[in-house]
């Protein structure tokens, strides 16, 4: 028995006791709240000289009169006309038995409170290989998650649930990303991370540029973690008692979408040095991410079916061309008299580029989305339109036979996405300037990616989010080494309970092969009963923050025992409840305030005196 | 109500019928009558009900003393050729409650100095005699052994080992009193029953429950019968050859009765010393009587809260239930006699 362990109680002979849960009465003077850690020693009853140890986590505390018989008894002793007993009494789930020996712990054996090794056994820290600072326990000690179920090596993916505003779901993301890169491993001290130099961290940013000053300090940090220091009364912050540097994120490099115009600015507010991004049209047909801009996709009916030829015309197309825009032999094909003015007034320009003068022909080229979907029409509609039984019209090749009513459908479809994502797919600037919109996130030095994608409209997010991701994929495919981590909140958009789209693929390949190719997703949403079930599923790490009471009786959740499910509805923001596949209790955990910054106010501009000498010398 | 002077009503009695009834008007003989001076504190002409002034408080402690027994098995006490005695094995328990008349502290039962007292009895008749035994087993899941104190009654029948187990009770109460006495002599001790013979401490009440025997004349009974809550008799004196054993006696309603039930309903009679001198104590008695007028209503259950509402008092109903809980659970303890005398052989 460690010598700090203290006695605290003893198991209750009123209540049934069994090897997974029992009730003890605390002992007078004693203070036993919910998350407390306990062990029990129980002698075997075959053979006294042997014990079985029983670990467990406080999840009900109740406290009640003994001896009375009716409720209005209460006043009665209140008023000191009845004599009563006050009993105080906590519910124990229990998490670890050692040895595996599932006998009940008997009435009146003694309760400890754990501390040190017994605490780290209860929590399973001496089963983990590599533990991962997730957070401050109750107790005011680090609570941990087995980085192995993290990484990939046993499991992989996190899934974080909650009211969106109170379970500060994206918070958590950072600060589990945070600790990804910087812990230090408990026995060896060196980082969890295989390859730390190529591991990369792709998020999505999608709340205001909240995210866009991760690589700041924030200012409020000293006083709002000091804050919680003063109430639990401890010498050290969160990030230290997580053994964590406080700092802002590292080797960040923020990412906004382009600008319309010629120089290819990023669309940000508040935040300099943000780099735009877009695609190129060439990009597009050879990437084939024509599905990505149709929001839904029934691959059984024939315009899946038509999508996917066009997607491979478009490849073929492009193949032998350099882009960024696409160049396109027909004879009668004309773009449409205002397309056209931006195409010949966008051509003048170019000519100045020397390059683009030589291979400037006569064949019609497509520089913006909009000439795309005229192209597409024109190959899949107007071509040798002359009759009208609705089958004749478009380019043979490319109309796959489909009836006119659904390459009808597939261009109004186009059309509609157009405007939602013409910004972001040009081929009407120099292949030069196009170049520096390019998000290669696996081939960047930089290791945090913030991609801003909260000013875009829904259908223009799917698209940037299922773009970069099976980008992502696919060059993981293809044998880049290193892992990433992807934070993508607001799941249930991307991959719904319900229906089918090209990006709830690649999510569900990522949620299904991510492990094994080290593509590791921290997705979060405000229900999970509204997210594909296997996406949910395949996370090894759940975690919650405040449920809403309704959402909290939902299946998805019965990974937490009802006292946890009903205590979600009620949780702070910054509390999180956190299961992880080893430990089968969950842990509640409390997270430090972001040492960096989350909005503008929060960044920190005052120059040390250091930096300021630095800077004048 | 012109004809109220013949109409005769059928009331209630509020006791739940399994604890028989409060009120045992029995015809009393013309001796325990005159053994009584009803006219002690008042004159006839002035007996009348007494509402009390609130008195200054000068009691800051209440204990209320009370004892439970039950009978777990009767036994009957053999051989080959003859059946020798009847025989009773049972519990009893006697214990306190401390009470704070101010209300300033909360309830508790006493518990210190061993004076919360449960023992386990075996009372044989027809004087019979046994050792005492114990009755234990090897299995380490039965917890407790049971040492039973062999008691022994002259008498025959049946029910007097009963009634010997009883008597075995109302002694260690009155053993509890006189230790309470000692140990809290500041305090106010209502012994539940009639007040044991203990000396001359004023600071013992007996409180009786039951009506036996109404010693009083039918116009004094009328009085008693028209108390409202808080109001008491007069005090009368129960006199003795022993004058040591003379004590004083009063009625006092605990809570008006309803309409619907019988006048006496909410009725107890106090008992305090009164000796051979009891002129001497009757101011002080006087004293008493008014200021437990004041205390006793709040003590007393309503008729949810306990099937003898209201005589039978908050701490006494709480007090029985931990002595209860403490003689064990019945059935549990029938099971192991039962095991204990299958064991024993015969």
């Amino acid at each position: 028995m460690d010598l700090q362990d203290k006695q605290v109680g003893m198991v209750l002979g009123s209540e049934d006791a069994t090897p997974l849960q029992f009730w003890f009465a605390v002992a007078e003077g004693i203070k036993i709240q919910l998350d407390d850690i306990v062990t029990v020693e129980v002698p075997d009853p075959a053979d006294n000289s042997l014990a079985v140890k029983f670990y467990g986590v406080v999840d009900e505390v109740r406290r009640r009169y003994e001896g009375i018989q009716f409720d209005g008894d209460t006043q009665l002793v209140v008023e000191g006309l009845m004599p009563a007993n006050t009993t105080y009494a906590a519910h124990i789930l229990v998490t670890r038995v050692e040895p595996e020996d599932f006998i009940p712990p008997g009435p009146g054996d003694l309760v400890y409170l754990a501390a040190g090794e017994n605490l780290e056994k209860a929590l399973y820290l001496d089963n983990m290989e590599a533990p991962l600072p997730a957070g401050v326990l109750r107790n005011g000690e680090a609570g941990y998650i087995n980085f192995d179920f993290v990484s990939g090596q046993k499991g992989a993916h996190i899934n974080i649930s909650g009211i969106s505003g109170i379970a500060t779901k994206t918070s958590y993301a950072l600060f589990l990303l945070y600790s990804l890169f910087r812990a230090k491993h408990l026995r060896t001290g060196k980082t969890l991370l295989n390859y730390p130099q190529v591991t990369k961290a792709l998020i999505f940013n999608v709340k205001g540029e909240d995210l866009l000053f991760l690589d700041k300090a924030n200012r409020r940090f000293a006083e709002e973690e000091g804050r919680w220091q003063e109430k639990r009364k401890l010498g050290k912050n969160r990030f230290e008692i997580c053994d964590l540097p406080v700092g802002p994120f590292d080797s960040v490099a923020l990412h906004a979408p382009a600008l319309d115009g010629h120089n290819l600015m990023a669309d940000v507010k508040s935040r300099e040095g943000v780099d735009p991004y877009l695609w190129t049209l060439h990009e597009f047909a050879t990437e084939r991410m024509l599905p990505f801009v149709l929001t839904e996709r029934d691959a059984m009916t024939n315009l899946g079916f038509l999508v996917s030829h066009v997607e491979e015309k478009l490849a073929k197309l492009a193949q032998k061309q350099r882009g960024p825009h696409l160049d396109v032999e027909e004879d009668d094909f004309e773009l449409e008299p205002a397309a056209q003015a931006l195409s010949e007034r966008i051509g003048k320009e170019e000519a100045l580029d020397p390059e683009s003068f030589l291979t400037a022909t006569a064949k019609p080229r497509l520089k913006t989305f909009d000439d795309l979907v005229s192209y597409l029409e024109y190959k899949l509609l107007l071509k040798d339109a002359a009759e009208e039984d609705g089958k004749s019209g478009g380019d043979k090749a490319w109309t796959a036979n489909q009836a006119k009513a659904t390459r009808e459908a597939f261009i109004r479809r186009l059309r509609g996405a157009a405007k939602y994502v013409r910004r972001l797919i040009r081929g009407d600037l120099p292949a030069k300037t196009l170049a520096r919109g390019r998000l290669d996130i696996l081939n960047s030095e930089k290791q945090v990616h913030v991609v801003d994608i909260h000013q875009l409209a829904p259908l223009a997010q799917m698209f940037v989010v299922g773009v970069l991701l099976r980008r992502v994929f696919s060059n993981k495919e293809n044998g880049m080494s290193g892992q990433v981590f992807v934070v993508l909140d607001e799941l249930n958009k991307y991959a719904p309970a319900e229906g089918d789209s090209p990006i709830k693929d690649v999510l569900l390949d990522i949620a299904e092969r991510g492990r094994s190719m080290e593509i590791i997703l921290i997705g979060a949403q405000q229900t999970a009963s509204e997210v594909e079930r296997r996406v949910v599923g395949n996370a090894a790490i759940r975690i919650v923050g405040r449920l809403d009471a309704a959402e909290a009786e939902r299946s998805e959740y019965r990974f937490m025992p009802g006292s946890f499910r009903l205590r979600s509805t009620i949780l702070a923001p910054g509390t999180m409840i956190v299961h992880q596949p080893d430990v089968p209790s969950p842990m509640m955990l409390n997270f430090p305030y972001p040492a960096w910054a989350t909005r503008q106010s929060e960044a920190d501009e005052t120059v040390s005196d250091e930096e300021a000498m630095d800077i004048l010398s | 109500m012109r004809y109220a002077l013949w109409k005769m009503y059928l009331r209630l009695d509020p006791w739940a019928t399994e604890y028989n009834t409060a009120y045992h008007a029995e015809d009393v003989s013309n001796e325990a009558k005159a053994n009584v001076d009803a006219y002690f504190e008042r004159a006839a002409a002035d007996w009348q009900a007494i509402k009390p002034q609130t008195p200054n408080s000068n009691w800051n402690e209440l204990i209320f003393l009370d004892g439970s027994r039950r009978v777990e098995a009767r036994v009957l006490l053999e051989d080959d050729k003859r059946q020798a005695a009847f025989g009773a094995l049972g519990s009893y328990g006697v214990g306190a409650v401390s009470c704070c008349p101010e209300r300033s502290r909360p309830a508790r039962v006493l518990m210190a100095d061993n004076l919360l007292v449960t023992e386990r009895i075996c009372a044989l008749g027809s004087g019979q005699q046994l050792d005492n035994f114990s009755v234990k087993t090897q299995l380490a899941s039965q917890l407790g052994e049971f040492h039973y104190r062999v008691i022994s009654t002259a008498e025959r029948d049946a029910e007097a080992v009963v009634r010997r187990l009883q008597t075995e009770m109302r002694e260690a109460e009155k053993h509890l009193a006189s230790r309470l006495l000692n140990l809290y002599p500041e305090a106010l001790i209502i012994c539940d029953g009639p007040r044991p013979y203990l000396g001359s401490e004023v600071n013992v009440i007996g409180y009786v429950k039951t009506i036996h025997e109404p010693r009083l004349g039918q116009r004094e009974l009328d009085v008693v019968r028209r108390l409202n809550q808080g109001e008491r008799s007069p005090i009368y004196l129960v006199k003795n050859s022993k004058k040591e054993q003379q004590y004083f006696e009063w009625f006092f309603r605990l809570r008006d009765p309803n309409p619907w039930l019988y006048s006496l309903a909410g009725m107890v009679r106090l008992q305090a010393y009164a000796g051979s001198e009891p002129e001497s104590r009757l101011k002080e008695v006087q004293q008493l009587a008014d200021w437990l007028a004041g205390q006793l209503p709040r003590f007393a259950s309503r008729q949810h809260q306990d099937p003898r509402a209201p005589q039978q008092l908050l701490p006494i109903r709480a007090l029985e239930a931990e002595l209860s809980r403490r003689m064990g659970h019945p059935q549990i303890v029938r099971r192991r006699l039962t095991q204990f005398l299958s064991e024993q052989g015969g």
